[in-house]
């Protein structure tokens, strides 16, 4: 299998848990060179994974004009709707030539059209992620008891669900839109948000894991099945759920295509819309405003990233 | 080894009839826990993904005259369409296991107890904050036929490469997709790494096992539910990388760039639902196959740790 | 991911509203009342701080008298205010001020008493053709304060301060509180003083459409200038105007002062009232939905009773009449036992309004209401995709707007929306087809079928002197580069001419040699290609304007050779005429098909709902632009050639016919039919158009008669992957060998994908 081969590969050089007691010293010096050498790449990836991030923030500092003279070409058009060809050598630039706050004052204070737009953002992302999470963890529960074969059969429609690219039911989805009366309103963003068959799918596997045990235990005792979810199995699930909202946050908080469908107001339209379509025109101010824009996903990085790290697979020993 | 493997046998119940009395009224209960999930999802996907499937046997939204398979025959000799679907399982086939493996990769790194493992940590998940228009420009300066790398490799005395329209299109684009989704996947398998059982790998240790051993006997075998899993999100995550070639590259990019996506969001930009859906349909049939085969073969590896 | 399409374009503000009409159960009825019933033309009218309408009406013997008519007393004739005014002063323009006063602009000529208020009134409509002498001998300029009975309570003479302006014409008068004077004349607020003394000229250097005074006293200017709509207050201690402080994104429109909110405004088809602190207007009434134009608005009122009075005046018809409108707040179900059809369209031009407010107010089965999809954020083809989703969910509107673009025909044609209007215009008890030019019709047709029905079109076409393109009904775009070759090195071909756009107009009329529909191959690495790149590849990179003489001056000394034309009228013709000042002829774009004159829709073409529940209602508005009636009328309305033949011979018989007038010294001389000014800046040329020689008039028809329609292969999409690619090529950075593999590879997929 061409999959364990490449496993291999891959960790060769990573697995440094020498077991041997013998030759103590030697051990510990190769050791040290292969801890050394791991350090290395780790910081080889992470000079590459941080490049942009410190890009967008150093850049927010340049005047709108040091930034369309660097970049302007990028997103420049031309009158045909085509992108125009970019003519001249261009370089990514980290420092900025002066450090100027130009940026920041036109869309915190000048400008509120962009503080609308991240306003909006969060009236649309913090619902969704409200409500899925209560959905699903009520969902996840039910596929979690009492599997039955239906119950398994419908489990894997939503995986299929969810794996489906948003073209796909681009068209049926603005239809139903229709039918339900909610096109143009916020409800057409947040119902299919909030029903949304992901994170029933991670919390059901999250659930899973949990031993029966721990749920007859208290089914002995005689807990009902409100109590065993409220009591039981939501304090178990906590660290889960924290990092499935971290996900559904940046992934609803980089949407794009569902407010520009089913949205026509531009003024409901989140900031994210904004980024995903700037023109050279508005490059001048792109970096603030993206600066501004990740503030939130990093605050929730920030306060959930342990959760994250520890939420998805669940920790208490995997006991059948 | 093996028997260290082994789960240990379930407890067994005492009082096993109350609880199948019990188990009667929970079945029913437990079905009122799904239903909002249930009645949203039938709404807002199910009902849609029938549509879809309406329209695929149509001759058009309008006319709704039955063609059964007319649509599916035209897709299926759709020049376009076999390009794209070709480029799409391409991507995937590359790309998701790519994903998978240096995720892997980077995780056990991260695991071997090097310094600074929680900052690195934090830096491999950036990629997941940083809004699209960002990504987009360093792309573009990156490989821009005047771009950055062109430069680099112009010292070397190489001459100038217009990546993203030529056949080295594709590796970009796989660049930036396991750019994107590395961090994320790789604190899927730490989160594993960390949960495998402490006393198996001691024991492991103790009776001498090669750490080449150790990795594909226990880690692997306790990591393969994660896999599937990280699979499942890879590929989930591969279809969104479309969002950034459309903005590199456009509607009708280099012929190895065109995507599934591509051919569904132009042909529904030209109202051609039929085609749309027919494409739409056969590309879910696909996916049900493929999603079965991972299953499968997670049962298959997964099961004795799992249960 | 569709979405990602709705990129491509620039942001834009305005909001606009989708949503349908039809959901609001209350329609306003409008009852109109003819303002010149009783024999005088009106001139200048306002609305009072009461519920009064106030207007100037001249009588044919020179009579000129100030009327009003108490319209929230329910009064349906006016009564005369009694006003002194000399024999040969009229009232230019009625405002009031902030005690509930009147004030008169009243302007007395020095010379021949002329039926001025009629004529200054169709002045206002184009400031260009103003130039007809109105204000050539001005013998004095006085703003009258007047109680509401007539009194006059103060006159200030202004003479020798507006005396001065040149061709002075008075639109707007108004006071603040502190008794200063704003007077909107010739793209210019003059402020004055009390005592009627120059306070400062504030210049908007464009027709000010709008001039008021909100409720805290402020006044307000509205004009369209250079960077779109401006609503700009006049800061009296800077002495400037400036920009007022809303988020509230303006576009152009009507405005006025709100009764409780600060403005009061028609913007599109929709009227609207906000205060500068709403993020938001608020809409108060759909003008369409009452079948009215909101173009030709001057002035609303909001009565104290729910009613809503509006003063009109229709430029576009061939008498402007003004009419006093007054709407009535009705349940829609007690309104009319009309049927409504619904008119989808992504974007509502002034002709589309009044041909649907004709419509329905001559119907008295059918209704027409408009359902506009998308907005100013998304591109046409995320629009047009909104419709068809609506069309394929059978909420479709009964009529498909089809002005814009062949490429979205196609689309809903391959969708199976449109109906083939054939049988409809074949069996039809009135309308003859043959009484119409085919293949006018048959631009809107595909394999025989008819899907849409254009009343009203265009010329597009390629202009050059016969001495250079020749007398050819057509030529080939190696013709084209033979010429360019025989030419000196400075000639330019087209004026505002770019590599790309030379690259773009050879590609569009070529595609079919590069593409072979049949087999679903193309063709972009041959030498044809190559050629097109190298010959486009001889223009300069951007519009340079670094020629010192005109554009006129080129033309004529032979430095630019063609000009892209659009021609709608035969005054169009002579125009070209006389820029060449040679014999011309319209050859087209360079094609190998017969005819290089495409024929563009000029005014409401629309095709038909395959499901319309009331296709012979929507088969009525159809046909009622194709009246012998409309169609007469369409050259005024909309600028463009009828389609119907004996329409447009009745047309070209008025261009010929040469209208006289006496001159000063007793002399006969013809009068001009209108004034034509071409080109942009002061780079232009101005000319007065005579009556149409019977050659003149063979030759449009001849154009008219060889013109085609488009086939629909120009897609936009392939020509913004050619230019995109070929812009390397441009920059040298690229062989053209290079560039036309990149382009065939990407086009290859785009063809194949449309198969």
């Amino acid at each position: 299998m061409t999959f364990r081969k490449s496993v291999l590969k891959g960790t060769g050089t990573a697995l440094s848990d020498r077991v041997f007691i013998k030759k103590k010293k030697k051990r510990d010096r190769r050791t040290f060179e292969k801890r050394a050498l791991a350090t290395i790449i780790a910081a080889f990836f992470a000079v590459l994974f941080l490049m942009p991030i410190i890009l967008t923030v150093t850049n927010s500092f340049m005047s709108a004009s040091e930034i369309s003279s660097n970049y302007g070409q990028v997103f420049s058009t031309t009158d045909t709707g085509g992108k125009t060809y970019i003519s001249e050598k261009v370089n990514l630039k980290f420092i900025p030539d002066i450090v100027s706050f130009s940026q920041y004052i036109t869309v915190l204070l000048k400008s509120p059209d962009y503080l609308f737009k991240f306003w909006n953002s969060v009236i649309l992302v913090v619902p969704i992620v409200g409500f899925q999470l209560l959905v699903a963890a009520l969902a996840s529960y039910g596929f979690t008891r009492y599997r039955s074969r239906i119950k398994e059969i419908i489990f894997f429609v939503y995986i299929i669900l969810m794996l489906m690219p948003y073209q796909v039911t681009l068209v049926p989805n603005y239809l139903v839109s229709g039918w339900l009366n909610i096109i143009d309103t916020r409800w057409a963003i947040w119902l299919p948000g909030i029903f949304s068959p992901f994170a029933v799918y991670l919390l059901t596997k999250f659930m899973r894991r949990i031993p029966t045990s721990v749920i007859e235990a208290a089914q002995i005792d005689g807990a009902g099945e409100w109590q065993i979810f409220r009591r039981i199995c939501m304090p178990l699930c906590k660290g889960c759920m924290c990092s499935i909202a971290i996900l559904i946050f940046i992934d609803y908080w980089n949407m794009v295509e569902q407010p520009l469908i089913l949205l026509s107001d531009e003024a409901m339209h989140p900031l994210s819309v904004f980024l995903s379509k700037i023109n050279a025109g508005e490059i001048g101010l792109a970096f603030a405003v993206a600066t501004i824009y990740m503030v939130p996903t990093l605050l929730v990085f920030l306060y959930g990233e342990d959760y994250l790290v520890e939420g998805i697979t669940y920790q208490g020993g995997i006991k059948g | 080894m093996k028997k260290e493997l082994k789960t240990p046998k379930k407890e067994k119940i005492k009082s096993a009839n109350s609880l199948r009395k019990k188990g009667e009224r929970g079945k029913r209960i437990s079905c009122v826990f799904l239903s909002p999930s249930i009645l949203g999802v039938l709404v807002f996907f199910v009902v849609p993904f029938l549509v879809v499937i309406y329209y695929s046997v149509v001759d058009n939204p309008i006319n709704h005259s039955f063609v059964f398979l007319d649509n599916f025959r035209n897709v299926f000799n759709n020049g376009a369409f076999r390009q794209a679907a070709f480029n799409t399982m391409k991507f995937s086939l590359i790309a998701v296991p790519l994903a998978v493996v240096l995720a892997l990769g980077l995780a056990l790194l991260l695991d071997s107890k090097i310094p600074f493992r929680s900052q690195f940590r934090t830096f491999f998940l950036t990629p997941m904050m940083v809004p699209i228009a960002s990504i987009v420009l360093i792309w573009q300066v990156l490989f821009h036929y005047n771009g950055m790398v062109n430069d680099v490799i112009g010292l070397f005395g190489a001459g100038k490469i217009d990546w993203l329209k030529s056949d080295y299109a594709q590796i970009v684009i796989i660049v930036l997709f396991l750019w994107k989704n590395l961090g994320y996947n790789m604190i899927l398998f730490m989160a594993a790494l960390s949960s495998i059982p402490k006393d198996i790998l001691e024991v492991a240790v103790l009776e001498s096992a090669k750490p080449r051993q150790i990795f594909f006997y226990i880690k692997l075998r306790y990591l393969s539910s994660t896999l599937l899993f990280v699979t499942i999100m890879s590929l989930i995550n591969s279809f969104k990388v479309f969002r950034e070639i459309y903005l590199l590259t456009g509607s009708y990019p280099y012929n190895t760039l065109y995507m599934m996506q591509h051919f569904m969001n132009n042909t529904f930009g030209s109202l051609d639902y039929q085609k749309l859906s027919a494409a739409a349909i056969m590309m879910s049939i696909v996916m049900v196959i493929l999603i079965g085969i991972l299953f499968l073969t997670e049962n298959y590896f997964g099961k004795d740790v799992e249960g | 991911m569709l979405a990602l399409q709705f990129t491509g374009c620039g942001k834009t503000d305005e909001v606009q509203e989708t949503a349908g009409t039809q959901d609001k159960d209350y329609i306003y009825a409008a009852d109109y009342q003819d303002l010149e019933a009783d024999g005088y033309t009106t001139g200048s009218m306002i609305f009072g701080e009461d519920e009064k309408v106030y207007f100037a009406g001249s009588s044919e013997e020179g009579i000129k008298q100030l009327f009003s008519m108490d319209i929230g007393a329910g009064e349906s004739t006016a009564s005369p205010v009694p006003v002194e005014l000399e024999a040969d002063a009229y009232i230019s323009a009625i405002g009031t001020d902030s005690e509930g006063n009147l004030l008169l602009g009243i302007v007395k000529y020095a010379d021949t008493a002329v039926n001025i208020a009629a004529d200054n009134v169709n002045a206002a409509e184009d400031d260009n053709v103003s130039a007809e002498d109105a204000g050539s001998g001005i013998g004095g300029v006085e703003i009258r304060k007047i109680s509401l009975d007539g009194q006059t309570l103060e006159s200030v003479d202004v003479m020798n301060v507006l005396g001065k302006v040149k061709d002075l014409y008075i639109q707007n008068v108004l006071a603040d509180k502190d008794g200063n004077y704003y007077v909107n004349a010739n793209q210019s607020v003059y402020v004055l003083k009390p005592s009627g003394e120059m306070l400062c000229e504030l210049q908007a250097g464009t027709y000010i459409q709008s001039l008021f005074r909100m409720k805290d006293g402020t006044v307000v200017v509205g004009f369209y200038g250079d960077t779109g709509w401006r609503l700009q207050s006049v800061d009296l201690s800077g002495k400037a105007l400036k920009d007022l402080n809303s988020s509230i994104s303006f576009g152009y429109g009507t405005y006025q002062a709100g009764v409780d909110a600060d403005i009061l405004y028609t913007q599109d088809t929709k009227l609207y009232t906000c205060n500068l602190s709403d993020t938001e207007p608020t809409e108060v009434l759909d003008w369409l939905e009452s079948d009215i134009n909101s173009t030709s608005l001057q002035s609303v009122k909001l009565l104290k009773d729910g009613r809503i009075a509006a003063l009109s005046m229709d430029f576009m018809s061939e008498q402007s009449k003004p009419e006093l409108i007054v709407l009535t707040k009705k349940d829609r179900s007690e309104v009319s036992g009309k049927t409504t059809l619904t008119y989808g369209t992504v974007i509502v031009p002034y002709y589309l309004s009044n041909d649907i407010a004709a419509f329905n107010k001559q119907s008295d089965k059918y209704r027409i209401e408009v359902k506009q999809y998308g907005d100013d954020s998304m591109d046409d083809d995320a629009r047009v995709a909104l419709l068809a989703a609506d069309l394929a969910g059978g909420k479709g509107p009964d009529l498909i707007d089809m002005v814009f673009n062949f490429t979205s025909l196609d689309k809903f044609i391959s969708m199976g929306a449109l109906e083939d209007l054939t049988p409809y215009l074949e069996n039809d008890a009135v309308i003859k087809r043959e009484d119409y030019f085919e293949n006018v019709l048959n631009t809107y047709a595909r394999d025989g079928k008819l899907y849409a029905i254009i009343p009203c079109f265009g010329i597009s076409t390629i202009v050059g002197k016969v001495s250079d393109v020749g007398d050819k009904k057509s030529w080939t775009m190696d013709d084209t580069i033979n010429l360019m070759d025989s030419k000196p090195e400075d000639t330019q071909i087209l004026d505002y001419n770019t590599k790309n756009s030379i690259l773009q107009l050879l590609c569009s009329m070529n595609m079919g040699e590069f593409v072979d529909a049949e087999t679903g191959t193309c063709d972009f690495t041959g030498g044809e290609f190559k050629r097109i790149l190298e010959f486009s590849n001889q223009f300069p990179k951007e519009v340079s304007n670094d020629s010192d003489s005109g554009f006129v001056d080129r033309i004529r000394n032979g430095q630019l050779i063609l000009m892209q034309g659009n021609i709608t009228s035969v005054q169009q013709f002579q125009m070209y005429e006389y820029i060449f000042k040679e014999e011309i002829n319209f050859i087209g774009y360079p094609t190998i098909g017969e005819s290089g004159s495409v024929i563009r829709s000029n005014g409401t073409t629309a095709g038909m709902n395959v499901n319309s529940k009331n296709k012979e209602g929507a088969w009525e508005f159809l046909k009622f632009n194709l009246t012998k009636d409309r169609q007469e009328n369409l050259q005024l309305a909309n600028g463009g050639f009828p389609t119907m033949k004996e329409a447009l011979e009745k047309q070209f018989a008025k261009d010929v016919e040469a209208e006289y007038y006496e001159d000063t010294d007793g002399t006969q001389k013809e009068k001009s039919k209108s004034t034509w000014t071409y080109g942009s800046g002061t780079d232009n040329i101005t000319m007065d158009v005579y009556s149409a020689t019977q050659e003149q008039v063979a030759r449009v028809r001849e154009i008219i008669e060889q013109s085609v329609g488009l086939d629909g292969t120009e897609s936009e999409e392939m020509l913004s992957i050619i230019s995109e690619e070929a812009q390397s090529y441009f920059e040298g950075q690229k062989s053209a060998d290079d560039v036309a593999a990149l382009v065939q590879n990407r086009l290859q997929t785009y063809i194949n994908e449309t198969r």
